[in-house]
């Protein structure tokens, strides 16, 4: 019995959804939990890696600096071969969703993504996801050996513990991925993440022409514009103005979606936010679960309503 | 490989094939009936449209064969019945994809359909797979990275730029926080494609009608019937409750008095 936990880092640093891994292998209680690092430099995570509840640290050593998809995939593999752990957790982020699912198609192993609920069950391991952008949860329990990669933010962060004992692996052989490099996104844009109110617009405002609306509803307000993706994929408003995972991470006062559905890429970025309140035509999306103040409206309707007032 | 070798010897060796994996999403309404014993959504309470992703991966084939480094452009599909899961290798076709694969089969587990994917490309010969970042409705984001895992090929996952450099493509990937990673990869590989990386084209009346009529080639399911673990529920919380109704004047108000005053 154990459970594998893959350590995700870049540019040099653990990535903190590691420690949030680290407590959801605690919280199965099936034996020790091993944190996998598959990195170039493994002894520069050692420190960050002594989480509480990690009883051993597996150390893959790979050519390229950051976790190298190929050299993960090639070390889960040996390790679901010879230790047949009960569990591998990986994060749903960028980096476990290109490992996770083929790691448990090349072994045939029972997979499940994006997982919101993880606990022991009677035989293997009971999970939940949602479906249907969270209007739907599915439920199921997985034999062991399965492979999982868990929702960010799901699990409280495990804290700081003792060094654990480090046991080396068969280096990893190069990747077919070259890294080149990072993009950071451009400086001196809008900052989300210091506004104290937020107005947000998604794709429930219908047209680009009422994009001007909203941004007449933010200045009533003092508030700052920003959007879900869709707006932004759309070329309506400008990237820096992106809230959720693939976007900015907010935390203000008061944030005011307007017609936003509440995909959990969205809502990731917007779980710090103190006072949220959610205007929607649909009673049923899923943002409308987590507001604190769930209207059910027409988001244009309303948004003249507060730019006339 | 054989034949590679003859080709390298006589010339350049034509441009691979690119298979683009493709599925009609389910679009819940307002109610919602579960069936099979809550294994699934009553398909009469579902909308059906192409993937969104999907039109971007599409796309991104379709570019990269005007860009010659890709040849023929096999949409495929895994999905039961003809007018639902059909229309969506009928959508890929009227974009500009040459030929086009339907599954039979109706299943929602991730590695199932890989599989059944995994086996296209190899009778394909592609070399690179191209699909969507994840399916509106279950949203796994698991096919791509489960294709390649099944024929031990690289993946990159959440492409936002992809391009030709010789016979290797560069690719950029989304990472959280709109960091982007910069990668070089020689085929054979899949490529996972987010959301916004192009701008899906057009397609005109005619052409829809032009794929109707077209050829979709059905074949029947190579993997093993299993019984699905998942079951689905309505979550908690999703009924309705503490829900604020009222004239767009009251709810306005409403949140003026909660930001705390308009300036």
């Amino acid at each position: 019995m154990s459970v594998v936990v893959l350590a995700e880092h870049r540019r040099g640093a653990l990535a903190p959804v590691t420690a949030e891994l680290v407590s959801a292998a605690v919280t199965l209680g099936r034996g020790p939990v091993r944190l996998l690092l598959v990195c170039a430099e493994p002894d520069a995570l050692l420190d960050a890696c002594a989480l509480e509840g990690v009883d051993e640290l597996l150390a893959a050593r790979s050519p390229q600096p950051d976790l190298d998809p190929d050299a993960a995939r090639a070390a889960l593999a040996a390790l679901l071969r010879e230790q047949a752990p009960d569990a591998v957790l990986l994060a749903h982020s960028p980096d476990g969703i290109a490992i996770g699912p083929a790691v448990a198609a090349a072994a045939g192993a029972p997979l499940a993504t994006d997982v919101v609920e993880l606990a022991a069950g009677a035989d293997g391991i009971a999970v939940a996801r949602q479906g249907f952008g969270g209007k739907l949860l599915a439920r199921a329990e997985l034999p062991a050996g399965a492979v999982v990669t868990v929702r960010p933010g799901t699990f409280e962060p495990a804290g700081c513990g003792a060094v654990p004992p480090q046991v080396d692996l068969p280096a990893a052989p190069a990747g077919r991925v070259r890294q080149l490099g990072y993009d950071d996104p451009p400086s001196g844009g809008v900052d989300l993440s210091g506004a104290e109110v937020i107005v947000a617009i998604g794709r429930g405002i219908g047209e680009r022409e009422n994009v001007a609306l909203f941004e007449q509803v933010a200045k009533r307000l003092g508030a700052t514009l920003a959007a879900s993706r869709p707006l932004v994929d759309a070329g309506w408003i400008e990237p820096d103005r992106q809230v959720g995972q693939s976007g900015a991470t907010v935390s203000p006062r008061v944030y005011v979606a307007f017609g936003i559905s509440g995909a959990p890429q969205h809502v990731a970025g917007i779980r710090r936010a103190g006072t949220l309140i959610a205007v929607n035509t649909d009673r049923d999306a899923p943002l409308l679960n987590v507001a604190e103040h769930a209207l059910v409206g027409d988001a244009v309707a309303v948004a003249r309503a507060i730019a006339s007032a | 490989m054989d034949s590679a070798t003859h080709r390298d010897a006589g010339g350049p060796a034509p441009a691979p094939a690119v298979l683009v994996c493709v599925k009609q999403v389910g679009v819940l309404s307002d109610e919602v009936e579960l069936i099979d014993d809550d294994r699934r959504v009553d398909p009469d309470y579902l909308d059906f449209a192409l993937n969104e992703w999907d039109a971007y991966a599409v796309e991104a084939a379709l570019a990269l064969k005007e860009g010659g480094f890709a040849g023929h452009v096999v949409a495929a599909t895994v999905g039961s019945g003809e007018l639902e899961a059909e229309a969506a290798v009928r959508r890929a076709l009227a974009m500009g994809c040459d030929e086009a694969v339907r599954v039979e089969l109706d299943s929602d587990d991730p590695l199932r359909v890989a599989a059944e994917l995994a086996d296209i490309a190899r009778a394909a010969g592609a070399a690179l797979v191209l699909c969507g970042a994840q399916s509106a409705d279950l949203a796994n984001a698991a096919v791509g990275g489960a294709i390649a895992g099944l024929l031990d090929w690289p993946y990159v996952a959440l492409a936002c730029r992809l391009e030709a450099d010789g016979g290797e493509l560069r690719v950029a990937r989304e990472l959280d926080g709109r960091v982007v990673e910069r990668l070089s990869v020689a085929p054979p590989l899949v490529v996972s494609v987010q959301s916004g990386i192009n701008e899906p084209r057009y397609v005109s009346f005619g052409q829809i009608k032009a794929a109707d009529a077209a050829e979709v080639r059905v074949v029947a399911s190579a993997t093993d019937e299993a019984d699905s673990p998942w079951r689905l529920a309505v979550p908690d919380g999703a009924d309705g409750t503490a829900r604020v109704t009222g004239a767009p004047e009251e709810l306005a108000e409403r949140i003026v008095a909660l930001v705390g005053g308009a300036r």
